[in-house]
């Protein structure tokens, strides 16, 4: 006991020096995200013994992309904390951009360190496997998961996955059919349905996959604890843009506004910012609040296609026209091919001296994006009023033969019997 | 203002290359079907599995090859000029000998561009552009070759960022550029594009694929808040186009855009590969568009003027993770000997080359977990590829050139990196080539091959084709910002032949669109024409088979482009032979189905 005592002090007093806090060249980098790298460097430096302060610095650097850094972090973690699974795990994540057969050491690493219940290691491990074509492995690990969490919607997808890899077909639709009503999975389950279905010889089936393809949303990305604790790290004016972004297009278009209030208030003269609000404003049926601070937008970028565009589009919201038309013009000044500039202006002009203008904007249009039905509606409108009822016709004809979605196909045929009486059953 | 449809405005960007020259043409004008060019000793078959040797060197000085890639001043992210730039691999003057086209990427006022370079006798490039009227500056992007007016005389189409440009072949060495005349007019950003004759009128027909409805101002910057280039998501698609040649009305060099009429206006997405081919087995060339981070889409030819997408039910829309992917260049062969083509399109780092296995005719598999394609344990972000026998063992091999799209700091390469320009620093990557077992497996054998695979560069086009005409196919790489790279194939390689097909009755031109099969040993391969494939590039038109140990080609078929077929007899090995239509013994008639409309 006395001899363990003495090795005990002695390995306190010999023990290796912890290796050297990682150097990170933050030059250039956004203001915020090199603040937020070297607090935690200097975290790691005061601590140099702390496993959480490296791993912790793996982290800000991982959110941030800063890969090689990133990496070295998690390794000295792990040689700190052998038994701490969120070190491998990352260090997995970190490797996966480049070599994949690295990252499924470093998960197996975090697999064997993690209890039996914990499935994030195992379905990332499992995912890894499976797409380096080692699907006995990647089964073993879904199954694995399934067993505990039977409505696991990656494990029920990953074993679809390896059924259809093994054109198991029958076993894979069962999986895949649980795994498709999942909101992280559905997308890529009916994707693989249609295929095992038609494999299957199920044509319906396929057909209604193929269907049902059309309308579906993408995954939402399943959670992943050990990533979530490294997103809410992202800092700065890119990253807080991208969520209000993210915020908008999910209709947290409120929360949205206030994160780029807040953004602007760190980075005064952010045009995107500046853009982004103007668009959640409008949004939020704040019109008048849209056009002031796209309106600045402008002002900070004037050669910005899409503040012009925004800023147009929101004149034109707001019943003014001739204003609207000025950013149109501008937009199509800077990108003469831009065929959703011409469309907008297009609409903005509508009085009897601008049709012939007005005609020439949609023509542009329908060169530039002939799959814009709008443009063939707008179009087809003002021949009507110039009174120009064949050419209108032709242009709503040539809309519908290219197969527009059904809500703006019956417009289409609306407006074709107003211009064709008589049309519209024959046409369907 | 009258009433306007409901329709809010709208804005996308909110979310914003011996001798035997004179001989050949002797044997030409002599109207000699079956021709030999060249000849040379078969090789021993023992080293057909050298596991140890090098396949490729870089033989870019001894080709004479000088080609300096020019962006322009960087620094402003403009999109175009990460995507590279394309180049070509075609005999421009009909001497036997392939040239080499390598495009420009510094814009429309630079003072760098578009260079040709002539293959002289000795084997040395020589650069020819000034005066060839190719000598042009521009965003170049993609380069197609085909002989638009069955002069026999290979033209060029050039793509750019927002335009397109065709080049009629005139003659020693000198090209007119005939776009706005001829009818083509691609408003968009076009990206690769290929010559194929989709109506089986004789003509060949245009289909460009076309990339995003780009916006310059948009900022992109990376994770770290620096300035990066932007990515296609935040932008829409734009739709590719199809031309229609006009030839046939005897109007001169007319194309016709039916991009409409075709069924193809409603495909918008941000496209970057091509390849035309008969995918579902009727005799009728289809298209297959790669599009980066969309669904691929098949546009299956309904042998009346029109498409209809099929990738989803033909099972080449998305990967065997039921996962979209950033498609980018595309490499078609028949991997597995099978007689049916497959498919591999190249992705990024964080994704996997995948690869389609055609099985039964007009399906297709992900079978890139049994190709063993994704076991490699580094992986680049891949643009272009080819399957091509570089070993001659009658098995495709896969070569893939690699450069990142965004900078992720990867370890530097063993050849050390190919940019002087600190601003490339993390873009760079190592290029791959990987070995076919013969079964459709493969073995990343980039180690082994460091002149090619050693160096760091951000690696775009890959072009392939035997430029000294030894029987092996040779490499030509474009990369940004960069010298333009030759390979030489120094495999250590086994028996082979070489078939150029034309057709008489089109001037002599190359007959896009034929497949060919042969018998060797007991051993049937087939092969498909048509040379835009990979990315941005044209490829060597003429056919070459390994043939293993065998040293003759037994029999010799060929399926027509408008669906007749001939039976040639078997040859010896190491020759590069020209097959003329009509000059061997008919099977089959082109039937009513297969007639042109």
């Amino acid at each position: 006991m006395f001899l363990g005592a003495i090795a005990f002090l002695v390995f306190l007093v010999w023990r290796p020096p912890p290796p050297p806090v990682v150097e990170v060249n933050a030059g250039g980098f956004d203001p915020a995200i090199a603040s937020a790298i070297l607090e935690t460097r200097d975290a790691a430096r005061g601590a140099p013994r702390s496993a959480e302060k490296r791993g912790r610095m793996g982290q800000v650097l991982l959110a941030h992309e800063v890969w090689a850094e990133s990496r070295r972090c998690f390794e000295q973690a792990m040689a700190l904390d052998p038994r701490e699974l969120r070190w491998p795990y990352l260090l997995g994540v970190s490797r996966l951009a480049d070599s994949p057969s690295d990252a499924a050491l470093a998960f197996e690493r975090a697999v064997r360190l993690s209890p039996e219940r914990e499935s994030a290691p195992r379905l990332k491990l499992a995912q890894v496997l499976l797409g380096l074509g080692r699907l006995d492995e990647a089964e073993s690990l879904y199954r694995h998961v399934y067993a505990r969490e039977p409505n696991s919607a990656v494990a029920l997808l990953g074993l679809g996955r390896v059924a259809a890899a093994r054109d198991h077909w029958s076993v894979a639709v069962d999986f895949l059919n649980a795994a498709a009503a999942d909101a992280s999975t559905r997308k890529a389950a009916h994707r693989l349905l249609l295929n095992v279905n038609q494999q299957l010889g199920r044509t319906n089936e396929a057909g209604r996959n193929a269907k049902a393809l059309a309308d579906l949303p993408n995954d939402e990305p399943p959670l992943d604890p050990y990533l979530s604790e490294v997103e809410r790290l992202k800092t700065g004016e890119e990253a807080w843009i991208n969520t209000a972004d993210e915020w908008i297009k999910k209709g947290q278009v409120s929360e949205a506004a206030e994160l780029l209030e807040k953004t602007l208030k760190s980075y005064p003269r952010s045009d995107r910012a500046l853009f982004f609000l103007g668009r959640a404003r409008l949004r939020l049926g704040d019109a008048r609040g849209a056009e002031s601070i796209l309106t600045q937008a402008v002002e900070l970028a004037p050669d910005s296609i899409e503040a012009q565009l925004q800023l147009g589009a929101t004149r034109l919201y707001r019943g003014r026209p001739k204003e609207a038309q000025a950013c149109f013009r501008a937009a199509i000044k800077a990108k003469p091919n831009l065929g959703e500039a011409w469309f907008n202006l297009g609409l903005s002009l509508g009085a009897k001296s601008e049709r012939p203008e007005c005609i020439r904007a949609f023509r542009e249009a329908i060169r530039l994006r002939p799959n814009l039905f709008e443009a063939y509606l707008g179009l087809a409108v003002i021949l009507r009023a110039e009174g120009e009822l064949q050419a209108a016709a032709l242009e709503l004809r040539r809309a519908l033969a290219l197969g527009p979605p059904d809500a703006l196909r019956e417009k289409l045929f609306a407006h074709l019997a107003l211009v064709e009486p008589g049309s519209r059953g024959a046409g369907k | 203002m009258i009433a306007i449809p409901q329709n809010s405005p709208t804005t996308a960007h909110g979310s914003p290359f011996q001798w035997t020259g004179v001989l050949l043409l002797f044997l030409q004008l002599a109207g000699v079907g079956c021709r030999e060019q060249q000849q040379t000793p078969g090789a021993p078959s023992s080293t057909l599995h050298d596991q140890s040797q090098s396949w490729l060197e870089d033989a870019t000085d001894k080709f004479g090859l000088s080609f300096s890639h020019d962006v322009g001043q960087v620094g402003r992210y403009f999109m175009p000029e990460s995507l590279g730039s394309g180049a070509a691999i075609f005999d421009f003057d009909n001497d036997g000998r392939m040239d080499l086209l390598l495009l420009q990427n510094g814009g429309p006022e630079s003072q760098s561009k578009h260079q040709l370079f002539h293959q002289e006798v000795e084997g040395q490039f020589r650069n020819v552009s000034a005066g060839s009227g190719l000598d042009v500056a521009g965003h170049g992007m993609g380069v197609a070759i085909g002989d638009v007016d069955n002069d026999g005389l290979p033209d060029v189409a050039i793509t750019e960022y927002e335009k397109i440009r065709l080049f009629h072949n005139r003659g020693g060495g000198r090209f007119a550029e005939a776009a706005t005349q001829s009818g083509l007019e691609n408003p968009h950003w076009g990206m690769s594009a290929c010559f194929f004759d989709y109506d089986r009128d004789g003509w060949l027909d245009l289909a460009v694929v076309n990339y995003i409805d780009y916006s310059p101002s948009m900022k992109c910057p990376e994770a770290q808040g620096t300035p990066g280039y932007c990515g296609p998501s935040g932008f829409k698609g734009t739709v590719p186009r199809l031309f229609r040649n006009l030839g046939a009305e005897g109007k001169g060099i007319r194309f016709a855009d039916v991009t409409v009429g075709a069924g193809l206006a409603n495909l918008a997405g941000p496209g970057l590969g091509i390849v035309c081919a008969d995918f579902d087995g009727d005799r009728w060339p289809d298209l297959l568009i790669a599009n980066d981070g969309h669904v691929n889409w098949l546009l299956v030819n309904q042998r009346d003027g029109t498409f209809t997408e099929q990738a989803a039910a033909r099972g080449v829309a998305y990967n065997r993770m039921g996962s979209v992917e950033a498609n980018m260049g595309v490499a078609m062969g028949d991997v597995d000997a099978d007689g049916l083509f497959d498919i591999l399109i190249t992705h990024l780092n964080t994704e996997t080359h995948t690869l389609w296995r055609q099985e039964p005719r007009g399906q297709f598999r992900d079978r890139t977990a049994q190709s063993r394609i994704a076991s490699s344990n580094w992986r680049g972000t891949g643009f272009g590829t080819v399957l091509t026998d570089l070993n001659n063992d009658a098995s495709p091999d896969l070569v893939v050139v690699n450069g990142g799209i965004k900078r992720l700091g990867i370890e530097p390469a063993p050849n050390g990196k190919a940019n002087r320009d600190p601003f490339w620093n993390g873009f760079e990557q190592r290029n791959q080539v990987f070995a076919n077992n013969g079964s459709g497996t493969f073995e990343d054998i980039s180690a082994r091959n460091l002149s090619f695979s050693g160096t760091a560069a951000v690696s775009r086009g890959l072009a392939a084709g035997d430029l000294d005409n030894d029987g092996a196919t040779d490499l030509v790489v474009t990369r940004i910002a960069a010298s333009a790279r030759i390979y030489r194939n120094v495999a250590p390689r086994a028996h082979w032949l070489t078939l150029r097909l034309v057709d008489p009755a089109l001037g002599g031109r190359d007959a896009y669109g034929a497949e060919v099969r042969i018998v060797s040993g007991g051993r049937r391969q087939t092969a498909w024409l048509n040379p835009a494939y990979s990315y941005l590039c044209s490829n060597d038109p003429r056919i070459h088979f390994g043939l293993g140990s065998s040293s003759r080609a037994e029999s010799i078929h060929i399926v027509w482009p408008n669906g007749s077929e001939e039976q040639f007899d078997g040859v010896a090995a190491a020759r590069i032979i020209t097959l003329r239509k009509g000059t061997g013994r008919s099977l089959v008639e082109p039937s009513a189905q297969h007639k042109s409309p």
